[in-house]
């Protein structure tokens, strides 16, 4: 079965090949413009958005611009290629690269002298100019398109830290990495991804500080994909990642320039996907999804604080409903008897049991979440004036469900909302419901187990090589200040180990800021 | 760092410190529970003192399985014993420890769901409680060597939560309960000794573990400080529920159980046993896992296989059918906790490597002295 | 009863060998036959009344009982 899909994908790709009519690699510009511009044009059939624009140069020698509407900067194209090629006085023999030489005000160009090369350029949105009884090409860098302004990112908010966010477009976003690192060690290798949509991805690291073992890991995984379309950097992120059935995303995604660099720094690749705001960073821990880029802006004290509410509630959001179910069915004695009173009171009128009854709470809870998320913004009030009014009170004095079990439902969507990582707290969602089961089942022994069960996967799943709860277990001495707490920065001197081993100090020693040391300029 | 997938058992290493907490769960997980009570029964209030005395031969046996592991680097028992023994002894041998690590499983495992159902789950199925822990120690024991060692790490802090609980127990606790000590000499502590001791001659399991440490220099050091710290917490459990309890200790079955039941806090902490017992069953899993893993390494290593993950669950139907093999009842556990196993278990696991240590000096020393003569010969010849 | 436990143990059995066999079969021969006996070892035992037969248990606590007389 296996064998049989691998052979009708590879006889699939062939005429794939065929279908996009790609030319050979090695098809080189003919000397003729006209047979060029007739394969061109065979290969464009139908596509309306090619312009190709015939001209003399010199008025004597016949040359062709190609470009793609709407992706290129046909003003500049307009200015600096045809105004100067059309009115300058050129002798016929001109060579292409004495052209740019002398009359082609354009900073970015290359020639090019094959034909995929030259469909590549137009696609990319640089204009090609084929000139008659020449065989090679010239493609200008004069892409230019329509692109949204670079943002706040919804998804990862913060009181205090730059408010810029990665956007759609590729030379956007290592802008932004490059405006933050300004060293030339951060080294960026592009990639080309997809059958059809020829995604670039960008591979950035640090070279210094990375482990090279494990950018060229992370390239062989890379180079390993085979698909037709990489459309967001989620397809990139599945296809790579060390444990495929595991619940827990290995690897990081991230909407914001400063956790890039962060990540960088500590020695970490960085891969970034054209059409995306969403960047991924590999190797990860858990303790790494569950950190914001704030930790590390605010003060030390504050930050320790917020981590370790923020544990708390992870905690929380992953045991609070299984709990509740243990004690109301199991464990009533482990309850004070006053709220115990108070608890079955409540639940008196109540038809289901507590396991049933938590089922029915969470999966309205996460309708609930998911409708909000999708419904435009407009109608998005309503949801929650639904939720809160009707499945909130309603439910409660109908005495379909009691009002504790709506109190913990309440307090668990707070505690998984409070996980800085989205698809982390997901995660942590989804295997709340399984720990419901076994708590309805067998108790806190149930819960026990579960726990088990998870910590063991949790132990065993690594990303990119790196045990996921790496400060933790194996345990790293060193690194649980900047895991447990935020220690200060001028405590923070080495970086973690098992990622940025050939650069250890990050800073140097005793930056601890005293008075008596002020203004120390020796 | 990087290569997954082809993970052999081979290249798999823990620290010396995870073995040693290894080693720690594995003795201790199990002995708190059911030791106290039985030490109880014969040392009445001196029952803090036995396992001191107990954990001599706890130190003996690490002191004899790291010697055997210098004399046979990166071997296990089930290696070296046919070096020693010659293959056909060796063979039988092995079998036999596979044999007993399998059948210490079962039991523990049937100890444990004992005291489960019997303090808690009353009205479930044992063969439920069994099941499912199995199937949890499965996971783990085919994650490797690594995962129990991290798992260990995790949940070493945990395990100390009853530890950090007994001061709220302060103020009914009385000192005189203490006196007088050593009223009967020192023969019933020694008695109450029997059952501690052989716990502690379960760390010699750690003959599994030793050629997967990969800092091997510090290993015998980690194994003398889990016996220690073994020690440590049977005594201060110990001296825990005698000022609790009194001499009562040991008519109960499970006495720390009964001595967290005490504990109220601001009249909101109550009943904070299920919180103890659920840390516990952390405890048991760590433990179970230990001594699961050992018997699966062990045949793998016996029987020459290239993995040993596809035996690690009809091990687990074993694993439950020994934890159910004439064993009726509660009863019977116990019995065998006081009275068969406090010889069995020493026997096997220190006097036994004591013999096969004595035997593999005698055969270097032959082999050195050997060696010495042709080397010799040699520097004549030349 | 009784035929319940060995449905229940045959489905469980017919489970695992399901659940191994795709990382089984790329092992030597060695590595089957062991797993396959292990678990006909286990599915035969688990048809006895085990919990009333005699067993390694009951063999070594009668192994023992002169010494346990110490401990009375």
């Amino acid at each position: 079965m296996n064998r049989n899909a691998r052979k009708w994908w590879r006889m699939n790709k062939q005429k794939l090949q065929q279908q996009q009519q790609m030319p050979e690699s090695s098809t080189q510009i003919a000397k003729e413009l006209a047979a060029n511009e007739a394969v061109l044009r065979e290969l464009y059939t139908n596509c309306t958005d090619v312009v190709y624009r015939s001209f003399l140069i010199g008025g004597s020698t016949k040359a062709l611009v190609i470009y793609i509407d709407g992706l290129s900067n046909t003003e500049e194209l307009d200015r600096s290629v045809l105004s100067s090629l059309m009115n300058g006085k050129i002798s016929k023999e001109t060579h292409a690269r004495k052209l740019v030489e002398k009359t082609i005000s354009v900073s970015k160009w290359r020639e090019i002298t094959t034909l995929e090369e030259c469909i590549e350029s137009i696609s990319n949105g640089c204009p090609v100019l084929l000139i008659d009884q020449q065989e090679a090409a010239l493609s200008f860098g004069l892409e230019k398109w329509e692109k949204r302004a670079i943002e706040e990112p919804v998804a990862e908010g913060v009181v205090r830290g730059p408010r810029e966010g990665f956007t759609e477009s590729l030379n956007v976003n290592t802008s932004l990495l490059r405006r933050l690192i300004k060293s030339p060690a951060l080294k960026m290798e592009l990639m080309q991804i997809g059958g059809y949509t020829k995604t670039k991805v960008i591979l950035a690291y640090i070279d210094g500080i990375v482990d090279p073992t494990l950018v060229t890991e992370l390239k062989a995984r890379l180079n390993r994909i085979d698909i037709d379309g990489v459309l967001e950097s989620g397809y990139i992120e599945e296809l790579i990642e060390d444990h495929p059935s595991s619940p827990f995303p290995q690897i990081l995604s991230t909407e914001r320039p400063d956790v890039a660099c962060g990540n960088l720094l500590e020695g970490r690749v960085v891969i970034l996907v054209d059409g995306t705001p969403f960047i991924l960073i590999a190797p990860t821990t858990l303790i790494a999804l569950l950190q914001s880029s704030e930790d590390y802006y605010q003060r030390s004290f504050a930050s320790t604080a917020i981590r370790l509410l923020r544990y708390v509630f992870t905690v929380m959001s992953f045991l609070l409903p299984s709990l509740y179910v243990a004690l109301i069915t199991f464990h009533h004695e482990m309850v004070p008897t006053s709220l115990l009173i108070s608890m079955a009171s409540s639940r008196e009128a109540v038809p289901f049991p507590a396991l049933v009854e938590a089922l029915i709470m969470e999966i309205t809870f996460e309708a609930l979440r998911e409708a909000g998320v999708r419904l435009p913004k407009q109608v998005g009030a309503a949801v929650s004036i639904v939720g809160a009014l009707v499945i909130g009170q309603a439910a409660v004095q109908a005495g379909l469900v009691s009002a504790p079990m709506v109190i913990v439902v309440a307090i668990t969507g707070i505690a998984s909302f409070m996980i800085p990582h989205y698809i982390a707290g997901i995660a942590i969602r989804l295997l709340r419901f399984p720990m419901m089961f076994l708590a309805g089942t067998l108790g806190l022994l149930g819960i026990m187990l579960g726990i088990i069960a998870t910590v063991v996967h949790l132990c065993t799943i690594r990303s990119v090589g790196v045990p996921y709860l790496t400060p933790f277990a194996p345990m790293k001495g060193k690194e649980l200040k900047d895991a447990l707490v935020r220690a200060p920065w001028w405590m923070l001197n080495t970086r973690p180990r098992l990622t940025g081993e050939s650069n250890m100090y990050r800073q140097a020693q005793g930056l601890k800021p005293d008075p008596s040391k002020g203004g120390d300029t020796s | 760092m990087l290569e997954e997938g082809e993970k052999m058992q081979g290249n798999e290493k823990i620290s010396a410190g995870q073995m040693g907490l290894l080693m720690y769960f594995a003795i201790s997980a199990s002995a708190v529970t059911v030791v106290p009570g039985i030490t109880g029964k014969y040392a009445q209030n001196d029952l803090w003192l036995s396992p001191i005395w107990a954990s001599l031969i706890g130190y003996v046996t690490v002191y004899i399985a790291c010697r055997l592991h210098q004399l046979y680097p990166k071997q296990s028992i089930i290696q070296y014993s046919q070096t020693i023994l010659g293959s056909f002894l060796g063979k039988v041998t092995s079998l036999f420890f596979i044999f007993f690590y399998l059948h210490l499983t079962g039991l523990i495992v049937r100890a444990y769901a004992e005291f489960v159902v019997g303090n808690f789950l009353t009205r479930t199925p044992i063969s439920v409680v069994m099941i499912s822990m199995v199937m949890v120690t499965a996971l783990a024991v085919r994650g490797g060597v690594e995962v129990l060692g991290r798992t260990a790490q995790l949940f070493f802090f945990m395990f100390l939560i009853p530890v950090a609980l007994m001061p709220t127990l302060l103020g009914s606790m009385k000192l005189q309960y203490l006196f007088p000590i050593l009223e009967h000499g020192l023969k019933p502590t020694f008695l109450g000794a029997a059952s501690p001791q052989a716990w502690f001659s379960e760390i010699f399991i750690m003959a599994y573990f030793l050629p997967l440490v990969s800092n091997q220099e510090k290993s015998m050091r980690a194994g003398m400080w889990s016996v220690f710290g073994t020690m440590m917490l049977l005594t201060i459990i110990n001296v825990f529920i005698l000022l609790v309890m009194g001499r009562q200790a040991g008519d109960f079955l499970y006495p720390v159980m009964v001595a967290f039941r005490y504990i109220s806090v601001a009249d909101f902490f109550q009943n904070l046993d299920s919180v103890v017992m659920g840390i516990w069953i952390i405890g048991l899993f760590q433990k179970i896992s230990v001594f699961y893993y050992a018997s699966v390494i062990g045949t793998s290593q016996l029987l020459g296989l290239r993995d040993y993950r596809p035996l690690v669950l009809p091990f687990g139907i074993l694993v439950v059918i020994m934890g159910f093999w004439s064993i009726p009842d509660q009863l019977h556990v116990s019995a065998f906790d006081t009275f068969a196993f406090p010889f069995y278990g020493p026997l096997v696991q220190t006097v036994f490597p004591l013999l096969l240590l004595i035997l593999a000096f005698w055969q270097k020393r032959g082999q050195a002295s050997h060696a010495g003569r042709t080397a010799l010969t040699d520097d004549t010849n030349s | 009863m009784k035929w319940g436990l060995l449905l229940g143990m045959s489905t469980l059995v017919g489970l695992m060998i399901m659940y191994e066999w795709p990382k089984l079969k790329s092992l030597p021969k060695k590595d089957k036959l062991s797993f396959f006996v292990l678990v006909f070892i286990g599915w035969f035992l688990s048809l006895f009344d085990l919990p009333n037969l005699p067993g390694p248990t009951s063999m070594i606590e009668s192994l023992f009982k002169p010494f346990s007389k110490m401990l009375e």
